[in-house]
């Protein structure tokens, strides 16, 4: 059962991503923003600022692309009743759920790669950051990447108007971008603000994410330990509310 | 059906066969409290194409998609080729093929992509499903749009890709949801002796229409829902004899109708009738010789012309869900 449920996932991932083969144009859109808004921040700043552009760039991207594929791409699907030829396929939600997820992960990949190939050209620190530390980056994208997804899923799963869903995840990454620490440092932040900040689901990441590229990994686990648990919570409530067939 | 599971440990699985659709007594209720279908009794055989007619928000589409598992009723009971849809959907879906109602494809595919990718997740094996994704584009006629993408295609073929995505996998049963909505005559003529080809093979059409003509040319029984319940099942032959006027007869003639004088003519009868465009049709219940030989009388002496004919199914249609203007002069 759990092979039909991956192979199923990986032909529904196939045919998600031929979306953005097809349409380059929107891989290159959903990249664009983080990229040139952190760009923009870097030049200000005299290049100071590296490693608050660096993730900024980084979490944007998965954030961006996974709520944006996710929660919109399956929006979409249910608005022109295309949702109906996978639900009455003989498939597994899951294996839907996670084909769509995968095709975003897919996507942000290729952004990420893109963005370090930027880097790279326009500083010669970013090897070393990255050379140290890359090992410990992997398993904070991929909790990222499990955050949006989650999030995106719980959206669709508890929000039927579809006009609602394009707003709420039009609005959402902007929200998660300007809450998160990623352009300030959550250390300087009075106590009850620190708590609000730590309620936006992507701030774990972005802290871990930070001290990663500050080379200061004494907090590190738990904020990944915090992003588990909210990769958790938004998947259970995904799966207590989530109607693959209509009630 | 006594089957063993891997651990050889003996399960049991309740397949009713007799019917390919069964309904009993199926209620659907929506959460704003609207009633989508109530206590339908249906029974489909096997091998036979039965089509749903109703108007506009008659809860066709409500049992459709209560059949494909898209949709979970209320209450009431449901079997489709012998699986219950509550309890053993996974079963039911991988014999069935479904085109959705205004349901658009998958936009960003080739038609070739569209069909092997959705055979796929049916259950072919790669192989399989490239020689029938190559004759599901055969048989539909899509060969000189196959490496096209499907969102650049008309509405026509994009309904033509939906249903050659909905045959790949031949299925045991076809649920399609007003199938030629939107096409244009040739278009829908084409679709009809398509589904004529697919019913000889023996495949059960489940079909919904607003459509009487489509519905009557292709089906072996005809439905006729309204507001949620089935008013009459029966085949269409049968179901011309269930309306109050058997036949028809039209008054027509090149000079100008004087509508008062035959109005009066027929209320001395006391017969039904209704006026349309420059004729006049009057509803008999069935053929009396005595009003016969009078009308032909009426219309030699005013130089009209007059035509008998057996009621259409359209009107029987419009009377059954009890549409007024069928006998507003009555």
């Amino acid at each position: 059962m759990y092979s039909k449920i991956i192979r199923d996932a990986l032909i529904i991932t196939i045919m998600k991503s031929k979306h953005f083969i097809k349409n380059p144009l929107s891989f290159i859109v959903i990249a664009a923003f983080p990229l040139i808004f952190n760009f923009a921040i870097l030049w200000l700043s005299g290049y100071k600022s590296l490693v608050n552009a660096f993730s900024g760039t980084m979490i944007l991207m998965i954030a961006f692309s996974g709520l944006t594929i996710v929660a919109q791409g399956i929006n979409s699907e249910r608005k022109n009743r295309t949702l109906s030829l996978y639900i009455t396929s003989p498939i597994h939600p899951l294996s839907y759920g996670l084909g769509v997820a995968l095709s975003s992960l897919l996507q942000s990949i290729l952004n990420i790669i893109l963005t370090i190939a930027i880097y790279i050209l326009f500083t010669g620190e970013i090897r070393n950051i990255v050379g140290v530390n890359i090992f410990l980056l992997i398993p904070v994208f991929i909790l990222t990447w499990l955050i949006c997804i989650t999030n995106g899923l719980l959206l669709v799963s508890l929000i039927r108007n579809w006009q609602i869903i394009n707003i709420i995840t039009s609005f959402l990454p902007f929200l998660y971008m300007f809450l998160s620490p990623i352009y300030y440092s959550y250390k300087y932040l009075p106590y009850y603000l620190y708590l609000l900040v730590y309620m936006v689901p992507l701030t774990p990441c972005v802290i871990a994410m930070k001290s990663i590229l500050d080379n200061d990994l004494s907090n590190i686990w738990i904020n990944l330990s915090v992003a588990i648990f909210y990769v958790l919570l938004f998947l259970l409530l995904t799966i207590k509310k989530v109607q693959w067939r209509e009630k | 059906m006594i089957k063993y599971d891997y651990l050889f440990i003996k399960t049991t699985t309740v397949i009713e066969v007799d019917y390919a659709i069964k309904a009993i007594n199926l209620t659907k209720i929506y959460s704003n409290n609207v009633i989508g279908n109530d206590k339908v009794n249906l029974k489909i055989k096997y091998g036979e194409n039965f089509s749903l007619l109703g108007p506009n928000g008659a809860g066709k589409t409500t049992f459709v998609r209560m059949v494909s598992t898209e949709l979970l009723p209320t209450s009431g009971r449901l079997t489709v080729l012998g699986y219950d849809v509550v309890k053993n959907p996974m079963s039911v879906r991988k014999n069935i093929g479904v085109v959705p109602q205004e349901g658009l494809p998958v936009m960003d595919l080739t038609v070739y992509d569209h069909i092997y990718y959705f055979s796929r997740l049916r259950g072919l094996a790669k192989n399989d499903a490239k020689s029938a994704t190559i004759r599901a584009i055969r048989e539909l006629d899509l060969v000189d749009v196959r490496n096209r993408y499907v969102g650049g295609l008309s509405g026509g073929l994009k309904k033509r890709v939906l249903l050659a995505t909905a045959i790949v996998h031949e299925p045991r049963l076809l649920i399609l949801d007003e199938p030629t909505t939107g096409l244009d005559p040739a278009a829908r003529r084409k679709l009809w002796n398509y589904l004529e080809k697919v019913k000889k093979e023996g495949t059960t059409i489940l079909m919904t229409t607003h459509y009487v003509e489509e519905a009557e040319r292709l089906s072996d029984r005809i439905a006729i829902i309204n507001r949620g319940k089935i008013l009459v099942c029966d085949r269409p032959e049968n179901l011309v004899l269930k309306s109050k006027y058997l036949y028809r007869v039209k008054i027509y003639g090149k000079r100008k109708i004087d509508a008062n004088n035959i109005v009066s003519f027929i209320k001395s009868f006391n017969l039904a009738f209704k006026e349309e465009n420059d004729s006049i049709i009057v509803l008999l219940k069935d053929i009396d010789e005595k009003i016969i030989v009078e009308l032909i009388r009426f219309v030699r002496k005013w130089g009209l012309k007059i035509l008998i004919s057996s009621t259409p199914l359209e009107d029987i249609y419009l009377e059954i869900i009890g549409d007024k203007n069928v006998f507003e002069n009555y």
